[in-house]
């Protein structure tokens, strides 16, 4: 076989085989090769220094609460069927500023109603969900466009 | 389960998330909080941030189910929202305002784990101090270099998957794991 180390496969045999994922046939090729190439033994040596290195460090657990913040994220998030239709309907280039605007404004009042968490006060769900808005439009690549009107 | 069985089955999982079942999008963060947040912590460094970012990552997924269509394997959809999130947080230098990046409060929790029985003060300030090494030389790696490499060690993916979680070619894939890890040799071979 070819040098993996001074081939253009770029050492990724002797990864492979380090990490204990090459195939049975190609692995036998390679051990042939290593007997006969220092330079190939050194790189797997290096590498498998690097790998053990790696092997140690784990990651943390994840926080007991994780679950449910992702769940309250989704909650807060959850569309009504006004807004969808909303988006849907809006989803264009191009949108007018003062129609963008109105429909923000409207966004605001419509979004204003009874807290749905407790722990949320209502002027805070409405601001969110504003923002939310902004933050979609922009991605819609509309709100860039009114602000550049400006 | 296999990995194609488990493949299969996360993309029926979110296909019937789009189609409204919640149970399934449970399912889904249920398999891969842990991997997600993982991932990030070890491109961040900060597990407050990972898991943030992590939240963020399922909220997206989330957000995007009207629109999945199973083109790909999941994890590679999952891995390339995340990979994005990450490097998007890298990229606009979050960490230089005001957030800490190494997070030294978790530094010790590998040790416990990788050292046998009770170990003695001695060895336990040894193994702390690889594994900095480990976490700076891992640091000291350019954000996809970094994201190629975890996937590749952590996530066990092969090229081709990292390829299209990174969405570049294969061979660019060959190209960045053989600077990565070539960079990791030169900081970290003399640990063995
Ligand atoms: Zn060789």
């Amino acid at each position: 076989m070819n040098c993996p180390v001074r081939s253009e496969g770029r050492g990724e045999s002797l990864l492979e085989y380090c990490a204990g994922r090459l195939d049975a046939s190609k692995a036998a090729a390679l051990e042939a090769h290593l007997e006969a190439c220092p330079a190939c033994r050194d790189f797997l040596a290096n590498q498998e220094a690097v790998w053990h290195a790696l092997e140690a460090w784990e990651a943390p657990p994840v926080s007991p609460g994780f679950d449910q913040r992702v769940y309250r994220m989704m909650e807060r998030e959850s569309p009504s069927a006004w807004w969808e239709r909303f988006r849907t309907a809006w989803r264009r280039p191009a949108v007018p500023l003062a129609a963008t605007a109105a429909l923000l404004l409207v966004a605001g009042i419509l979004s204003y109603r009874p807290a749905p968490a407790p722990e949320q006060p209502a002027q805070a769900v409405e601001i969110e969900q504003v923002e939310r808005a902004l933050e979609d439009l922009d991605m819609l690549g509309q709100w860039s466009g009114a602000e550049h009107a400006l | 389960m296999g990995a194609v069985a488990a493949a299969r089955d996360d993309s029926e999982l979110m296909l019937r998330v789009k189609a409204g079942d919640k149970a399934s999008f449970d399912l889904l963060l249920d398999r891969y909080r842990a991997p997600v947040v993982g991932f990030l912590y070890r491109m961040v460094q900060n597990q407050a941030v990972a898991e943030d970012l992590a939240q963020e990552v399922f909220l997206r997924v989330y957000r995007a189910r009207a629109g999945y269509e199973p083109v790909a394997r999941f994890t590679t959809w999952l891995f390339r929202i995340a990979t994005r999130v990450a490097l998007t947080w890298l990229r606009d230098g979050r960490r230089e305002q005001g957030q800490e990046s190494v997070d030294d409060e978790h530094a010790g929790a590998a040790v416990r784990e990788i050292a046998d029985g009770r170990p003695s003060v001695e060895q336990t300030l040894v193994c702390e101090a690889r594994l900095e090494e480990v976490r700076r030389a891992i640091l000291a790696l350019p954000g996809k270099q970094r994201a190629a490499v975890l996937m590749h060690k952590y996530e066990e993916m092969e090229y081709s998957q990292i390829a299209r979680v990174l969405e570049c070619s294969e061979s660019a894939v060959k190209s960045l794991l053989f600077r990565a890890y070539e960079n990791l040799r030169a900081r970290l071979a003399h640990m063995a």
